[in-house]
């Protein structure tokens, strides 16, 4: 869809950062920029699912347009 | 004779033809019978027998017919077939024309259905790599009726686990002839929306003849074909169908397709905490390796105690120093033995005997150069005394007291008259005194001695 990093690639990413990090051996600089990266990383990660919005079923009707579908929403839980 | 009547054969052959069709029973005839002579011809209508122990009739069976034969005939197969009979003209052949055919013993889908099995088995359409689900999927298509249980099902689950994901039902007929049509109808539909990370085709449980549609090839291909990942869940877990096979993964029921299909929401909240509290104690334990590190750098020696550094070097100079000293004591020492013995040899080879030899040769030399000179001396004096006794002897004044005197003038002796002029003043020399006297003649003598 887009060229954006999806969030399982930052999702990766950020868990090869803490890997790093935690195995040592990376020049000073290298491992501050490693770690406001990964805590950039981790904050748009959580916001990501924390902000996401909950949304509803929808179906695709005749003319491929996507609908409400609130079928048996009474019935549920 | 003349009178009888003649028949041509397509009369003959109309009316026989006329019989069959009119026959209340050969118009729909159920029969069973093994098949011979198929040769398949690809759409097209089929020609082959069907036979028993004893007896043998030909059959046809028209290509719109035999495109709803769910298996594939083969020879020697015992099949179940429903047609009519009759007869053709142009051949004067009655033959069955079949409109049903389906295997006899199994049933019939069962066959096709393990046929289609083994076919996409052999085309590696089972085997081949299963694309993987995302982890993380936005939109969720679901192909499934309307009305059924799965989707209603799938909605719970995926509300419950992960309210975030968008989920998009594509209403499809489950069962029934146009079905598979409409399913695969839908799957295209779905690829071309291009923007589904998980497609979720579900059904729920029924007879193998309600699962069909999952069963059929163009279905099964529709899946392998289809470039997002498929979850499948259709009838019970005890069914599985062509479509299950094909799909990426098989999920038992719809609420476990919905579970492969997304995570739990919290739990992936909760493990991106616990990465950041990872990443923030990984951090935090470098900086103190980093800073213990410093620590003890800066605790070496080096800038404790610099002038270790040179410690070394001022030992080495000492240590050259003193074998610099011992060097050079041993070249002296050489050359003082050198010259040691040099001066010995010299000692020894010295000329002291040949010295004390010659002072010798010289003292003895001396004492007869002065013996030769007292001896020398004296003769010379003897001599002298007889050479003075002899001039006393010769002397003018001796011979001048014996009366002899000699002539003189401005203190020349004058030896001879050619000497003499007339009045010339002279002087004459006596032993006792002179006297001067004037020349008066001059007589000489015409060598009257030589």
């Amino acid at each position: 869809m887009t060229d954006k990093p999806t969030f399982e690639e930052n999702l990766n990413e950020l868990e090869e950062i803490v890997q790093k990090l935690e195995q040592g051996d990376i020049p000073l600089e290298k491992s501050l920029e490693k770690f406001q990266r990964g805590m950039k990383l981790s904050k748009e990660l959580q916001a990501k699912l924390e902000n996401a919005e909950k949304t509803l079923t929808k179906v695709m009707d005749q003319n491929g347009n996507e609908e409400k579908f609130e079928r048996d929403d009474n019935d549920e839980e | 004779m003349a009178t009888e009547k003649y028949l041509t054969v397509s009369a003959l052959t109309k009316y026989l033809k006329r019989k069959f069709d009119a026959d209340p029973y050969l118009g729909r005839v159920y029969l069973t019978g093994e098949i011979s002579n198929f040769r398949m011809r690809p759409n097209a209508h089929q020609y082959f027998s069907l036979k028993d122990e004893r007896a043998k009739i030909s059959a046809i069976m028209f290509r719109s017919s035999f495109e709803k034969v769910k298996f594939r005939p083969e020879e020697g197969m015992k099949v179940l077939v429903v047609g009519r009979i009759s007869l053709y003209e142009a051949t004067g052949n009655y033959q069955i024309y079949v409109e049903k055919m389906e295997p006899d013993g199994v049933g019939a889908l069962y066959q096709a259905y393990e046929q289609l099995k083994k076919k996409l088995a052999a085309e590696g359409l089972f085997s081949a790599p299963k694309r993987k689900l995302p982890l993380f999927p936005q939109r969720i298509a679901v192909i499934t009726s309307r009305s059924g249980a799965v989707i209603k099902d799938i909605m719970t689950t995926v509300r419950r686990r992960y309210p975030i994901a968008q989920l998009v039902l594509f209403p499809a007929l489950v069962q029934g002839e146009s079905a598979a049509a409409d399913i695969v109808e839908k799957i295209h539909t779905v690829e071309r929306s291009n923007n589904f990370d998980i497609l979720i085709i579900g059904r729920g449980g029924g007879s193998i003849e309600d699962l069909w549609p999952f069963n059929e090839e163009m279905v099964a291909r529709a899946i392998y074909d289809c470039d997002i990942p498929v979850i499948s869940s259709v009838g019970h877990e005890t069914d599985t169908t062509i479509a299950d096979l094909v799909a990426d993964v098989r999920a038992a029921t719809p609420t476990a397709a919905a579970e492969l299909a997304v995570p739990v929401l919290n739990d992936e909240l909760l493990k991106i905490n616990q990465v950041k509290m990872r990443l923030y104690q990984a951090f935090k334990a470098e900086l103190k390796i980093k800073e213990q590190q410093l620590l003890k750098l800066r605790s070496s020696y080096v800038f404790q105690q610099p002038e270790r550094l040179y410690e070394g070097y001022l030992q080495k100079l000492d240590y050259f120093d003193k074998r610099a000293g011992q060097a050079a004591q041993a070249i002296v020492s050489v050359h003082e033995r050198r010259f040691a013995r040099v001066l010995s040899r010299l000692r020894e080879a010295a000329p002291i005997e040949s010295v004390r030899l010659n002072e010798k040769q010289i003292e003895y030399l001396q004492e007869r150069l002065r013996k030769a000179e007292m001896t020398f001396l004296e003769q010379k004096e003897q001599r002298v005394k007889a050479a003075i006794v002899s001039l006393d002897m010769l002397s003018p004044l001796k011979i001048m007291t014996r009366g002899y005197s000699y002539v003189s003038q401005d203190k020349h002796v004058i030896k001879s008259v050619k000497h003499l002029t007339k009045k010339q003043q002279i002087e004459i020399h006596f032993a006792d005194g002179n006297a001067t006297a004037e020349i008066k003649e001059i007589k000489e003598e015409q060598d009257n001695d030589r």
